[in-house]
């Protein structure tokens, strides 16, 4: 077995805001997506709120992410490397999303709703696919990590949709709160699967620290078992008040998975040699067993 | 000094283990850097390397923090919590000052009626004070009397007994394996890659590269233990039962006759010389000469007879002579005597390897193997050719390191490390353990010319006499060396080997019958921090609160000159000149193969308002009136270490006072005319633009065989018969002056040194204090950090970044079974409390630590030190004791202490 | 062509002197070091080993930090070492993320050793350009490239070798080209049997290690 010389060790570059922007990112693409897809590309008013919301949460997450660049003017630059960074691709599809969402506000056309809802995709894929290209982190360099940004998204869009909808006066969509669910019962299924993942030592050591009652509590049974619970007394009994409770379990639920996921699993992976000798004389490992 | 790019030559001597070649790269007038000197990379052991510390030496130079011009104390009140309220003065009124304080010496007397010197001066930083000196040595040879033995901080904290018995048995001040040409090292706690320096460190490199077996026996795995072969947990202070186990497996399990070094141990030991009834050597009535039982003739004769060809080593004869005692005793004898060497194995004879596992903690089979392997390795009857000349190779060495090889358990561990050598023949031959200089004997340049015949075929030896008549009954400085320790000699280094820990000891209570330790009326310290450095520094400072008036030469405020009256700000490594000699073979593994000398020499301008010390030197030489004496004493050659050849100092009154260029400049011509043999004079100019200048030294004078043989002599082992008389002379000394507190270290004077229960020596310190033993369950030790040692490093955040790297900085290390037993997490606070004190630090929980000992590295506890009363290091140092049961006969103690550890 | 590093553990106590000695050579602040030498410990009580380990940047074959650097600051040379262009670089720390050894440093702001203001040396050696950019061993680029212009062998000679490997007192560095079968780098590698750290990555780097 190779020996760790080093171990693991909590990154300490990307802090609360990156957290903040994979998260605000993720919510602000996801309401649109849902929105988009709820109104079949229509307008609605549901998608006017999402055309202001998720843009809002995309640019909130930029600006935090901005925050914390040792060169925050430079903040363009990165813009450069499309053809092989994906954090370029997350800047790209993020502009486009704000660009497309905003003009479909002014000259309203169902072309941009349909190029913001695939712009907004490839936001939250680029997010998830900068973290599994991460080879210094373990516990996002997995393949899988895609995958959980897309359905974090769209789970925390539409907690966004079913919190932001009571709130603004807005009349609630009937299917909401079952693609809602919907949405949850997938994301407990991919965060699960995300913690069974069969990654190696360092990514089983470093994702083990969800193991303990706050993490389990706060994301799987706060963030997603009453959350379902909520939505199906909201669909049964028609309150949106149920719904925007649930929107907001859901949300927190996944900013503190995510949260969990870039500031504790965060570790720099350990460093090992390949078949290390160690040393010890005859008789002590006799008298020692 | 403006302008482009320069890169000035100097030397760094910031530990022993040097002086190194450097360059300091100086841009626009500013010193930004410093490389390893590229054009002695063929002449310099280790490629002209420097080590982590010199690269500190730019960070040393602009540190703000510096003491940036000549301080007065204006607060009369001394005390920790007693703010000096220092006022800034000029240079004029610093010296005016001191030269004021050392003038009224002068007019009452040099020395005080209790016979010590009114004058004292400590230099700390081991033995490289010398180096950045200047001429102040000549200063103080031109003085008189001068009290250099309170807390100088060498016999409490250094390879003590092995630079006292190491110079007594192969001129040994340290003592070093010819690693180059050694195969296999038992290392007992020597920490050669945090001590030895880069010379030291490559060696060992290349020969690990080149498959050296390295056995490191330690209490925790150091750094050096981390490259070596393996790794032997020992109990700490159980040495010595393991190195008599070695004896033990060697004399008694294998064939010693096949094994070891046998016409070695004839021919260069006193194995065959016959010890009589009272344990002296019989010796022939009328020559006086130690007699050996020729076995051809059946009969004994002089050790030295021409036709003696074989002695006998084991066997009881009767035989006839006299035997010569303490005081020139004498007895007539005819009985049964023995050849020493029969009484070495009878003597180990009860040290086995089980006996030994009770002790050590370290497997018999491990003790059995650990003697095979050396046996095997050891080639006796192999030969070497070394600069053309035939000798023995025995690539076998017994290395030893602090705690091992000074205080209680010292004297026994290099005894039997030193007979481990010979009886292989390993001795002072290629592949064995070798002297490196010579600090007590003289000439102190050349260990090789030190050697002189002395009586019963050994070296003449410089002991201070226990004779009646010539033993020194009052002490002549507060350590009381002379009269107290014999090997320590008399050598201007001797009163930094003395005891000196016993002058804060006796000061207010002063044993029986010795006088009471006085405050010297001037102090004056440079380099030296007492205060952190000693044991029990609690005792220490409330002890400085009382110096009348100490000048402290000063680089930043620390907690010693925080009691000062005066500080000086000298200029430091970069700033002042000096030449120094270099190469040859000097401490730890500084083994060359040229010898010369470097210079040290401003690079720019200095930051500060300091001033070199040969400019101080001078100056108050001057204002004392000693001018003409201080040139007198440059013209030997005092202070410099090179006789003026040639370009003497005109001492003519009133003579003109000589700047320190000038000064340098004619060392610097004489000791290039020394070296050549007068054939070339290089002068200062010349040394600022080479930096060194060197001649060969040939290999062959590393060992001192070749010398040995030439001048028929032997080395004084195994049997120890010159001090056990001279203990016994001493002890009658001292019992006729009432002296009975002596009587412990009395009883190390022994010809065959036995096992004592060393670790229980300090258990016993518990019930003294009204505790019991068993409330302090672990050890506290310390060891050598290679980033921390010597030359005002704790001041500098540069170092305690890089340091914070080796595990083990900033904190106590402790086993991480022990700590998770003691509920102690990795980096919680704890506090270590010994029966006398109390420390605090971080955990660090390792796995290379045993079970029962708990290690802090090297000195800390600042509390006044700039940037190192930051970094909340727990010492050793305030939580042991300062205890004459913890003080050997040669005035040392070790480094380790019983104590708790709990969780704060 | 292709820079590279042979690092001797064997040989290796430690010291720091290469730590240091390269934060002399480029100028950098407080609290950032591009290379370190990591104390390690393997196995338990009482079989135990310690082991000293440089850790540097790789400059990987396949450098994991270069392509996902969404700037194009972070680039690889013909010669294989990897190096940041300052002027492009918006200090996103993603390269950071993508190194598994830790060999990239985000220099925030200027820090002094001594609080306050720099000492003059630290003045004269400050690089305002690497603020609030990611840095990293270049493995001392200009000092190769200075010596390859004036005809000097890097890895020979020591003005156009990397100031670690120039400055190690154990001769642990042993720099050179990993193409050449002849480099002493690449001797060492086949007579010692040197490895790479976390070959399993995928990142082929250009330190090697020997252990034995």
């Amino acid at each position: 077995m190779d020996a760790e010389l080093l171990p693991a060790a909590r990154q300490s570059l990307w802090g609360r805001l990156a957290a903040a922007n994979f998260f605000l990112g993720g919510a602000g693409a996801g309401t649109y997506v849902v929105a988009a897809a709820l109104s079949g590309f229509g307008l609605s008013t549901l998608l006017r709120v999402a055309s202001v919301l998720g843009p809002g949460l995309v640019l909130a997450g930029f600006l935090c992410v901005a925050a914390e660049a040792g060169r925050p003017p430079r903040g363009l630059f990165v813009l450069r490397k499309i053809g092989t960074s994906w954090m370029s691709r997350e800047l790209w599809a993020g502009g486009a999303f704000v660009l497309a969402a905003a003009t479909d506000l002014v000259r309203p056309h169902r072309g941009w709703r349909i190029a913001g809802t695939l712009a907004a995709l490839l936001l939250v894929l680029a997010q998830g696919a900068i973290l599994s290209r991460a080879k210094g982190v373990a516990a996002w360099n997995v393949s899988l990590m895609p995958s959980l940004f897309l359905v974090s998204a769209l789970a925390s869009g539409a907690g966004v949709l079913a919190l932001a909808l009571p709130l603004l006066g807005v009349a609630g969509v009937g299917e909401l709160p079952r693609v809602m669910a919907g949405l949850v019962v997938l994301s407990a299924l991919v965060w699960a699967g995300y913690l069974a993942w069969p990654g190696d030592f360092a990514f089983r050591r470093a994702t083990a620290s969800f193991m303990v009652p706050s993490m389990v509590v706060g994301v799987f049974v706060a963030g997603h078992v009453i959350p379902l619970a909520l939505l199906g007394l909201a669909i049964e009994a028609r309150v949106s008040l149920w719904s925007a409770l649930a929107g907001v379990l859901v949300l927190l639920g996944q900013l503190q998975a995510k949260a969990w996921l870039i500031l504790r699993a965060g570790e720099l992976r350990p460093i090992t040699i390949p078949s290390l000798r160690l040393r010890r004389s005859r008789e002590q490992a006799w008298r020692e067993g | 000094m403006s302008g482009p790019t320069q890169k000035i030559p100097v030397y760094c001597y910031q530990c022993v283990a040097g002086p190194d070649l450097l360059k300091v790269i100086v841009r626009d007038g500013v010193a930004v850097g410093v490389e390893p000197n590229a054009d002695f990379a063929e002449i310099h052991p280790a490629c002209g390397k420097v080590c982590v510390r010199a690269y500190g030496l730019i960070q040393k130079l602009y540190n703000p923090n510096r003491i940036r011009a000549p301080m007065k104390r204006t607060n009369p009140r001394k005390g920790r919590r007693e703010d000096p309220g220092w006022r800034e003065i000029s240079w004029d009124e610093a010296l005016g000052l001191l030269a004021e304080k050392l003038n009224r010496i002068r007019a009452t007397g040099l020395v005080e009626e209790t016979g010590y010197p009114r004058l004292a001066v400590t230099f700390g930083s081991g033995g490289i004070a010398p180096a950045y000196l200047g001429t102040f040595a000549a200063f103080l040879a031109a003085w008189g009397p001068v009290d250099q033995g309170i807390g100088s901080g060498q016999g409490v904290k250094c390879y003590h007994s092995e630079h006292l018995y190491g110079e007594f048995w192969h001129r040994a001040f340290t003592v070093a394996a010819d690693t180059p040409r050694c195969d296999y090292v038992l290392s007992f706690g020597y920490n050669g890659d945090a001590s030895a320096g880069v010379t030291g460190i490559f060696r060992h490199g290349e020969a690990r590269v080149r498959g050296l077996r390295w056995m490191q026996i330690e209490p925790h795995l150091s750094v050096t233990g981390a490259g070596a072969t393996e790794w032997v947990p020992i109990r700490p202070k159980t040495d010595a039962a393991l190195l008599f186990g070695l004896l033990y497996v060697i004399l008694h399990e294998t064939d010693w006759r096949k094994t070891c070094d046998v016409p070695f141990l004839e021919t260069m030991t006193s194995s065959a010389y016959l010890v009589a009834p009272h344990g002296y050597y019989l010796r022939d009535p009328g020559s006086m000469k130690p007699l050996v039982w020729d076995l051809e003739r059946e009969r004994p004769v002089a050790f030295d007879d021409p036709k003696l060809r074989r002695p006998a080593l084991e066997g009881t004869f009767l035989a006839a002579g006299v035997e010569l005692g303490p005081d020139g005793e004498r007895w007539s004898i005819a009985d049964s005597v023995r050849p020493a060497f029969a009484l070495l194995r009878d003597h180990v004879s009860t040290y086995t390897p089980a006996w030994a596992e009770a002790i050590t903690d370290v497997p018999a089979a491990t003790v059995r193997r650990l003697a095979r392997e050396y046996l095997s390795h050891a080639g006796v009857g192999r030969t070497i050719q070394v600069d053309g000349l035939t000798l023995p190779h025995r690539p076998v060495a017994v290395l030893l390191g602090k705690t091992v090889s000074n205080g209680w358990g010292g004297y026994e561990c290099c005894w039997a490390r030193t007979v481990l050598a010979a009886l292989v023949g390993a001795l002072e031959v290629p592949g064995g353990i070798l002297g490196t200089t010579v600090r007590l004997n003289r000439p102190a340049r050349n260990r090789l010319e030190s050697v002189r015949p002395g009586s019963d075929g050994f070296m003449a030896q410089p002991l201070n006499p226990t004779d009646r008549a010539r033993w020194e009954a009052s002490p002549h400085i507060r350590s009381g060396y002379r009269t107290l320790v014999p090997l320590a000699a008399d050598s201007p280094w001797s009163p930094a080997l003395s005891p000196a820990h016993l002058p804060w000891l006796f000061l207010d209570q002063p044993p029986e019958h010795w006088p009471r330790t006085t405050f010297p009326e001037v102090w004056i310290i440079y380099r030296t921090n007492p205060a952190i450095s000693n044991w029990e520094t609690g005792r220490v400072e409330a002890a400085l609160e009382r110096f009348p008036f100490v000048a402290a030469f000063a680089y930043t405020q620390d907690e010693t000159n925080w009691y000062a009256d005066l500080l000086l700000p000298e200029a430091t490594d970069l700033e002042s000149c000096q030449l120094y000699r270099i190469g040859g073979t000097k401490y730890m593994e500084q083994y060359w193969e040229h010898t010369g000398f470097a210079l040290r020499q401003p690079v720019t301008d200095p930051p500060v308002n300091c001033r070199d010390l040969t400019d101080i030197a001078t100056e108050l030489a001057e204002r004392c009136g000693l001018l003409p004496a201080y040139l007198q004493a440059l013209n030997r050659g005092a202070g410099t270490g090179v006789p003026l050849k040639r370009k003497y100092f005109d001492v003519r009154d009133p003579p003109i006072r000589p700047a320190a260029q000038e000064v340098w400049d004619r060392v610097c011509r004489a000791a290039t005319l020394s070296l050549t043999g007068g054939k070339t004079e290089l002068g200062l100019d010349w040394f600022k633009a080479h930096g060194a200048f060197f001649v060969p030294f040939p290999i062959v004078n590393y060992y001192l065989h070749p010398v040995m043989v030439a001048q028929g002599l032997r080395y004084e082992l195994p049997y120890q018969e010159r001090l056990k008389r001279v203990g016994e002379e001493l002890g009658r000394r001292l019992h006729e002056r009432g002296i009975r507190w002596w009587d412990a270290q009395l009883d190390e004077y022994r010809p065959l040194p036995i096992w004592r229960d060393f670790p229980d020596i300090w258990a016993r310190v518990a019930l003294k204090h009204g505790r019991r033993p068993e409330e302090f369950p672990l050890w506290l030790l310390t060891s050598r950090s290679m980033q921390y040692s010597w030359g005002a490093d704790v001041s500098l955040p540069v170092l305690a970044e890089v340091a914070r790297l080796v595990v083990g900085h900033f904190g106590v290390m402790l086993n991480r079974r022990t700590g998770l037993a003691l509920g102690i997490q990795d980096g919680d606070l704890v506090e270590i409390e010994s029966p006398t004190g109390r420390t605090k630090g971080r955990a660090i929980l390792r796995e290379g630590v045993r079970p029962d000992v708990a290690v802090a590295l090297q000195q800390f506890g600042h509390w006044a030190t700039p940037v190192a009363r930051d970094l909340g290091m727990p010492s050793l140092n305030q939580v042991s004791a300062i205890d004459l049961d913890l003080t050997d006969a040669t005035g040392s103690g070790a480094d380790l202490v019983r104590v708790a550890i709990r969780k704060v | 062509m292709r820079w590279g590093m042979v690092i001797d553990l064997v040989r290796c106590v430690g010291c720091q002197t290469c730590t240091i000695a390269c934060k002399q050579e480029n100028g950098l602040p407080a609290g950032v070091l591009w290379r370190f030498v990591a104390d390690s410990e393997v196995g338990e009580y009482p079989d135990v080993r310690r082991l000293f380990l440089p850790m540097q940047c790789m400059h990987c074959v396949e450098p994991p930090c270069v392509p996902v650097c969404p700037t194009g600051a972070s680039q690889q040379r013909e010669d294989g070492i990897v190096w940041v262009e300052y002027d492009r670089c918006v200090g996103c720390g993603y390269c950071a993320m993508a190194c598994p050894y830790r060999a990239r440093h985000l220099i925030k702001d200027a820090s002094w050793h001594f609080p306050g203001q720099p000492t003059p040396a630290e003045q004269a050696t400050a690089q305002p350009a690497r603020r609030g950019v990611m840095t990293k061993c270049t493995f001392c680029v200009d000092r190769v490239d200075r010596g390859i212009a004036r005809e000097l062998r890097p890895g020979v000679d020591p003005e156009a070798t990397p100031m670690c490997a120039v400055a190690c007192i154990a001769g642990a560095i042993i720099f050179g080209d990993l193409d050449d079968a002849e480099s002493p780098a690449c001797k060492l590698i086949k007579e010692r049997g040197a490895v790479p750290l976390m070959p399993e990555l995928g990142t082929n780097p250009s330190v090697y290690y020997v252990t034995e």
